[in-house]
């Protein structure tokens, strides 16, 4: 019996990281939405920093074998006892929380439609500015030559009443205020949670088609193309492709999807590039024909469709018109990246997190600028693009 | 390196243990002790080594000299010694962790501007201090024999069972242990049982009421209220039991594997009733340490009580930290153990046993109030919100504080395994290894202990919240 236990205790321990020696390194977690912790290689300067042990300790946690059933499991039990007492203290009273539910510490669940939001009350949230982009951009709108500058702020979750932290659109009107008079400005406006449910996905941080479809008219309006010139837009619903978005990785609910959707428009012949190199960016169109999936549930739709990120995307539709594109921004550009550039001869699209990665240099707009003879610039994002700089 | 992590759960236990009973001679087993000890330690802060290597071989090298200077009754020479192996202990300790409490308040009082150390504080220090102390002080009082061989004093100072967070474990405790201990499969068998049992309390339960006693406590406002002040309070007073008496049973656990036994480090505190045996419950070998080698040598109950109790307590807070708050609960605990002594004891006693629990924990927990506080700003907006009723807007409290919802389902867990319900009925207390068991409570320990096992990892890799609290004390 004493001889089992000591045996028994000792498999438990050296089992989990056994296995996980066998089957070989993960790379990335779909349902944490990030890459996993490698194992580090040995470094006396790192050991002596400490880093090497905190890398090690985190890579332990991520590659043993089992690490996402663990985690799963942990936080869909806390979830369920968060929720039994939250229920038992608010839904019953006739409060303004009654239609949220907390997960976790970081989300909520807005229970008439099944969103997941980011719980913008809770303790120690992490404040973002755009005093740096503020001052990044109005240096640049003072660059020679006859150069526009605009800005489209995606509204999310961040800047809506959920119920009643309400941000007031701090961050959309600090940036307004800050903005150089030359620059344009305009907002991907989001009134109340209403606004939100309609253009965005339950399961996933990003907006929908109907987002992106009135994203692309606002960006487009705004750099100065007439309404008669903006594409033919079509919302194409993919019925068999059931999307497990972002969030529901996050908290680890695989059950709460969307029905997958994308936004297409006919579009002429033209040149595209990734990081310099000819390639074709999005995916969309297979979408739009998807009959059936088979793939693995947890994929990341969104980017397999619209394009993942990159340090530099370029169009090349020869309209004649002489007029270049730059834009600056993150993930929720990337549906409507080829509609945007079908209004310009040539149109760039940078990611500032991945440039200096993948074009092995760092970004210098002012030179990128100069260099493409741009003549008009977009900075489009939400709130952790715009506080990041 | 913290016990309830992937690393040492993983990787170092098993290596050390697999190592250690690979080879038969004592002197291998403890070499392979001390190396393991010496990984383990660098783990956290690889170039504080040094100070464990300085404090072993000062007090190695001045007890040889002590004892040497006895035998030729040279007394004065051995005192001298004596004397000055305390002096590099103090030094230590005090230059890492209370030069810059000097410096502040020399500075404050006469407007000065010495700059302060930026030195972070060894881990363990006060810990491992106190263990060389006791070896230098029993030696020069004739308590124990001195120790020839460097490698059994630096095995028993690095010991890494109990090195960075107790127990303090006495030289004379461990002084048969390091020469001829004997490694059975019993001892390592309920080892790891209380090893397992210790991890569950430091990772499920205390942590999940650190969560619950960090959020209220590091958002602390004047709108906190009394009921959410009195939470976050009851949350800490269990946080700090199991956190705390978690790692001392892992600590005695894995000591036990090894073929040590240490002493017990608590005896569920939290059933006291009276202060005064609330002392005798808890962190035993911290309050025995004070009272063998500090509040007897100044006159122990013969003369100046009164005085002894208040340097012993004054010396206690001090001892958890050098900050204001600590000095302010170790004269809070003077003052009530002597008034408890001195007037309302004999009162106090005719009570019934549930008022005397009563009386005991709401002390106990106003404490720990203190205790938590490190500034003395937000210390007084907590003591006056626990003191004066203040409201909190209601079903707010669920809504604000969701993210700790869950952790409040493990407080009556808390407070059902902070009494010694489960360890008597299952037979789990401090004499398990000399107690026979029924076969069927052999297996469902074991079982549960496996279990608890298992559920830890689950919490460690799952979670993200880990803090051991007796760290850095």
């Amino acid at each position: 019996m004493k001889k089992t236990f000591i045996a028994l205790f000792f498999l438990i321990l050296v089992l989990f990281p056994g296995l996980s020696l066998i089957r070989g390194e993960l790379s990335e977690s779909y349902v944490e939405n990030r890459a996993l912790y490698k194992y580090p290689s040995f470094d006396v300067g790192a050991f002596l920093s400490g880093t090497y042990q905190g890398e090690l300790e985190n890579a332990l946690s991520d590659q043993v074998y089992g690490a996402e059933f663990f985690k799963i499991g942990l936080e869909n039990s806390k979830n369920t006892l968060q929720t039994v007492l939250y229920e038992g203290l608010l839904k019953s009273k006739n409060s303004i929380y009654k239609d949220y539910q907390p997960i976790g510490s970081d989300f909520l669940k807005y229970l008439p439609t099944g969103h997941i939001l980011e719980n913008n009350s809770a303790f120690g949230r992490k404040v973002y500015s755009p005093n740096g982009f503020l001052n990044l951009i109005n240096r640049l709108s003072k660059m020679e030559g006859d150069k526009k500058f605009y800005v489209y702020y995606i509204e999310t979750d961040y800047d809506i009443d959920a119920p009643h932290f309400d941000s007031g659109h701090i961050f959309y009107k600090t940036m307004k205020s800050g903005l150089s008079p030359v620059i344009g400005i305009e907002r991907f406006y989001l009134k109340n949670i209403g606004d939100y449910t309609k253009t965005f996905y339950k399961s996933d941080h990003h907006w929908k088609a109907i987002g992106q479809e009135i994203g692309y008219s606002d960006m487009a309006r705004l750099m100065g193309v007439s309404t008669s010139d903006l594409l033919q837009t079509e919302v194409k619903k993919i019925p068999c492709l059931d999307f497990v978005g972002s969030r529901s990785r996050q908290i680890a609910d695989l059950n709460l999807s969307d029905t997958f959707d994308v936004l297409t428009a006919e579009l002429p012949r033209h040149k595209e590039s990734i990081n310099g190199i000819p390639k074709r960016y999005d995916n969309k169109g297979r979408y739009a024909l998807m009959k059936s999936y088979n793939g693995p549930r947890t994929a990341n739709h969104y980017a397999n469709a619209n394009g993942w990120d990159y340090g530099l995307v370029s169009y090349d539709y020869q309209r004649g018109n002489g007029k270049n594109l730059l834009v600056v921004g993150d993930s929720y550009i990337n549906p409507v990246n080829s509609f945007l550039a079908y209004h310009f001869d040539k149109s760039y699209f940078i990611d500032p997190r991945h440039y200096e990665d993948n074009l092995k240099e760092p970004l210098d707009l002012e030179k990128f600028i100069l260099e493409n003879d741009i003549d008009t610039v977009l900075f489009v994002g939400r709130y952790k693009f715009f506080g990041d700089f | 390196m913290l016990f309830s992590s992937s690393t040492f759960l993983m990787l170092f236990l098993p290596a050390v243990c697999a190592a250690y009973f690979l080879v038969s001679s004592r002197k291998f087993k403890n070499l392979i002790l001390f190396l393991f000890s010496i990984l383990f330690y660098a783990w956290g802060e690889p170039v504080y080594i040094v100070l464990i290597i300085i404090s072993s071989l000062n007090d190695y090298f001045f007890a040889q000299l002590v004892s040497a200077e006895k035998k030729k009754n040279n007394y004065g020479r051995a005192k001298l010694y004596f004397i000055l192996s305390l002096v590099v202990n103090l030094g230590l300790l005090g230059y890492f962790k209370y030069a810059n409490f000097l410096i502040l308040n020399v500075n404050w009082l006469t407007g000065w501007n010495i700059p302060t150390q930026n030195l972070p504080l060894p881990i363990g220090i006060s810990f491992y201090t106190f263990q060389t102390m006791s070896y230098s002080i029993d030696v020069y009082l004739g308590k124990v024999k001195v120790q020839k061989s460097f490698l059994n004093m630096a095995t028993y100072v690095a010991l890494f069972p109990q090195l960075i967070a107790g127990p303090i474990v006495r030289y004379r405790t461990v002084e048969k242990n390091l020469a001829e201990r004997v490694e059975t499969i019993p001892k390592v068998y309920s080892g790891l049982q209380r090893f397992s049992f210790g991890l569950a309390k430091k990772v499920i339960i205390a942590n999940q009421m650190g969560l619950i006693a960090d959020t209220i406590f590091l958002n602390y406002s004047n709108s906190t209220g009394t009921v959410v002040t009195w939470l976050g309070i009851l949350a800490y007073t269990f946080q700090i039991y199991f956190d705390f008496s978690g790692y001392s049973d892992m600590a005695i656990g894995l000591g036990r594997v090894f073929g040590f036994e240490f002493l017990e480090n608590f005896n569920y505190p939290y059933i006291s009733k009276s202060v005064t045996e609330f002392w005798r419950r808890w962190h035993i070998s911290l309050s025995s340490w004070f009272r063998d080698y500090v509040y007897i040598p100044l006159g122990g109950n013969r003369k100046h009580q009164i005085r002894n109790i208040i340097v012993v307590w004054l010396l206690t807070g001090l001892w958890h930290g050098a900050y204001w708050n600590y000095v302010i609960w170790g004269v809070f605990y003077a003052v009530l153990l002597l008034v408890e002594k001195y007037l309302i004891g004999s009162f106090i006693d005719r009570f019934p046993n549930f008022l005397k629990w009563l009386y005991t924990i709401f002390f106990v927990m106003v404490a720990w109030a203190i205790f938590r506080i490190e500034d003395l700003e937000t210390l007084i907006n907590v003591l006056k919100q626990m003191f004066v009723y203040t409201t909190y807007g209601g079903t707010d409290f669920a809504f604000e504080y969701q993210n700790i919802l869950y952790a409040i389902w493990f407080m009556p867990l808390a407070f059902l395994f902070s009494t010694p319900l489960f360890a008597n009925l299952f037979k789990l207390n401090s004499s398990e290894l000399s107690q026979k068991k029924p076969p069927c409570l052999e297996v469902i320990n074991s079982v549960t202990a496996l279990v608890l096992l298992v559920v830890s990892i689950t919490f460690i890799i799952g979670g993200e919240f880990n803090p051991f609290i007796y760290f850095r004390f």
